[in-house]
């Protein structure tokens, strides 16, 4: 009885404190809801529209910073309101980062988040917003999606783990998604990993724009910390309502109809 | 090596290397992003398709501009700085490019112009007898295709498609039917792009034109040169502003052009005014690419130049010629289709 008690006790403390942060630590939440927009010393300007962000796993009492990066690297410390923050406009134009640190019983969580943004010339390659540290145990993306780009299912994309700066060989890396799949990666000798994103999307409409991108979310844990990426993952067309096989077959056509031409001129 | 080095050689090693820059320039040079930093300075530049490359075209963003801004004008959903000064970016930055290289900007750079001349190589290795020139008839009733290309693809239906007349698949109509956007994808292993769309008529309609005039153009580039250069909507873009170039080609006349004919022999884009008289014109007409040909051809001392802001690069000469003619017989094992004249 007495053990039973015990394990009681364990499992209750245990969701006390996986319910302070959250199973999975802190997660980049895109809103769907209009959020009042906090003061920063950002410049305003660019036409991107406003974006409201919401921290999954945050609770009122935990002690949350939020770094917002530009493109041009440029870090401007922000705090994270309740009920979710709202994204200064930027006059800069390419991925901007958006990473938020918290600490709770001795653990200490970080979740990054890359956004892209309408604006002036950045002059910085998003390679550089990558690789800068932006906190102590973090997943980095080896290539952002380039402009007019995006992370679509059924493609391959490569990460990269880091801890203090330097690369972390064979971790352990859960990979889920906001569709409900789940996957267990590892890190290489490089602190290096590949995904491809699953076509996981259950209800697809046939139409460019009509079909709402879900969540990846990638999650590590080396000592008391763990860190998440979460990006925006869409269909892949491929999948639908492209289809390459009579691509092919029409291109084959074409050179078909080429050598009837050449038939034709060729006899005068 | 000296007999070697000929105006078309080059030409090709600058091919070549603006085809590694544009196709696969963002794997190589600097970091993944340099295109991306490319396009954000140079608009002019973008290709939204090829994702390794640190693109060419100037007709993208144009088609975009007038879909998302200058439509916007007309139903005065924007005012007329938002609408009209993204077009002006891309339009000056084209101009400068075009002050800087005017037309050489095909002969010398465009990957698919060199994709193109490649398989007409092909062709020749392979035996494929050669169309020499296409007929005065036939090239008079090609050439106002890309006038119509583009001025209904590259303005029109965007800005019907601004305006809510036309669906979203015209936005970018050129661009939904171009060969390159095929070509650059498929270099760097990207077969996304050669695909039928099931999504309406119109996108179906756009991806098989796409596709077969894909196909169409290897298997005419494979015995006719320049095939899709005809009818290329940036030779018109090109165009309107080669007046102001620093490059051009020059014709200072021969008694001996009515009877010669080489540089019209020569010429990919089958251009028979070079032939006519001319005493110190600018003779760089509409199809023109600036591949220099027409000069290496020509037999006469300084009848044909290309001028780099009035000084001469490159002009006809007889000994240059006879060097010229020796290399094409002694490497061009080529058959030819007799075409009429």
């Amino acid at each position: 009885m007495n053990r039973i008690k015990i394990t009681m006790l364990i499992i209750f403390s245990l969701s006390l404190l996986m319910s302070s942060l959250g199973a999975e630590g802190l997660v980049w939440h895109k809103a769907t809801k209009k959020i009042k927009p906090i003061t920063t010393n950002a410049h305003h300007g660019g036409h991107g529209g406003m974006s409201h962000y919401e921290l999954k796993g945050f609770k009122e009492d935990s002690k949350v910073t939020v770094d917002y990066y530009l493109a041009n690297l440029e870090k401007k410390s922000m705090e994270y309101p309740n009920g979710g923050m709202c994204l200064p406009q930027s006059p800069l134009g390419n991925y901007h980062a958006l990473v938020a640190t918290g600490e709770s019983n001795g653990k200490i969580y970080s979740t990054t988040t890359y956004i892209y943004r309408h604006g002036r010339p950045a002059k910085v390659s998003p390679t550089k917003l990558t690789t800068i540290n932006k906190a102590t145990f973090e997943i980095r993306p080896i290539h952002l999606p380039r402009e007019h780009d995006r992370y679509k299912a059924s493609k391959s994309y490569n990460f990269e783990l880091y801890f203090d700066g330097k690369p972390q060989a064979n971790s352990k890396v859960a990979f889920s998604t906001s569709n409900g799949m789940t996957l267990e990666l590892q890190s290489d000798a490089k602190g290096r990993f590949s995904v491809t994103m699953p076509n996981d999307f259950s209800e697809v409409k046939k139409s460019r724009r009509g079909n709402k991108p879900a969540n990846f979310i990638l999650t590590s844990t080396y000592q008391n910390y763990t860190t998440t990426l979460t990006m925006p993952y869409h269909i892949n067309p491929v999948n639908h309502w492209h289809s390459i096989p009579y691509g092919i077959l029409v291109m084959l056509l074409g050179l078909l109809a080429g050598f009837f031409i050449y038939r034709r001129v060729n006899n005068g | 090596m000296d007999r070697l080095l000929t105006l078309t050689a080059l030409r090709r090693v600058s091919q070549v290397f603006f085809f590694v820059i544009l196709v696969y320039g963002a794997l190589f040079f600097t970091t993944f992003y340099s295109s991306d930093k490319f396009t954000q300075a140079f608009p002019s530049l973008t290709c939204a398709y090829d994702k390794s490359s640190g693109d060419y075209c100037a007709l993208i963003p144009l088609q975009h501009q007038m879909d998302h801004r200058v439509a916007g004008l007309f139903n005065g959903s924007v005012d007329a700085m938002q609408a009209l000064m993204p077009t002006v970016i891309t339009l000056v930055t084209f101009f400068i490019l075009i002050v800087l290289l005017n037309k050489a900007f095909c002969g010398w750079t465009c990957p698919l112009g060199f994709f193109q001349e490649m398989l007409t190589l092909l062709g020749t290795k392979l035996g494929i007898k050669q169309v020499k020139s296409l007929s005065l008839e036939n090239v008079k009733k090609i050439r106002p295709i890309k006038w119509i290309l583009f001025a209904f693809l590259i303005f029109i239906f965007p800005i019907l498609t601004g305006l809510g007349f036309l669906g979203h698949e015209l936005g970018s109509a050129f661009c939904s039917i171009c060969p390159s956007r095929i070509m650059t994808t498929l270099a760097v292993g990207d077969s996304s792009q050669l695909y039928v769309s099931s999504l309406s008529w119109g996108y179906m309609t756009l991806s098989l034109i796409a596709d077969f005039l894909f196909g169409l153009m290897i298997a005419l580039a494979l015995f006719v040169k320049q095939p899709f250069c005809r009818i290329c909507p940036m030779l018109p873009l090109q165009s309107v502003f080669k007046k102001f170039s620093l490059f051009r080609l020059t014709k200072n006349g021969s008694s001996k052009c009515d009877t010669c004919g080489n540089c019209v022999n020569v010429c990919p884009m089958d251009i028979y005014e070079i032939q006519e008289t001319a005493e110190n014109k600018n003779i760089t007409f509409a199809d023109c690419t600036l591949c220099g040909k027409c000069v290496e051809f020509c037999p006469d001392n300084d009848v044909l130049s290309l001028k780099y802001a009035n000084f001469s690069v490159f002009a006809s000469n007889k000994e240059y010629f006879k060097k010229r003619n020796k290399l094409y017989k002694k490497f061009s094992k080529t058959k030819w289709v007799e075409g009429k004249k």
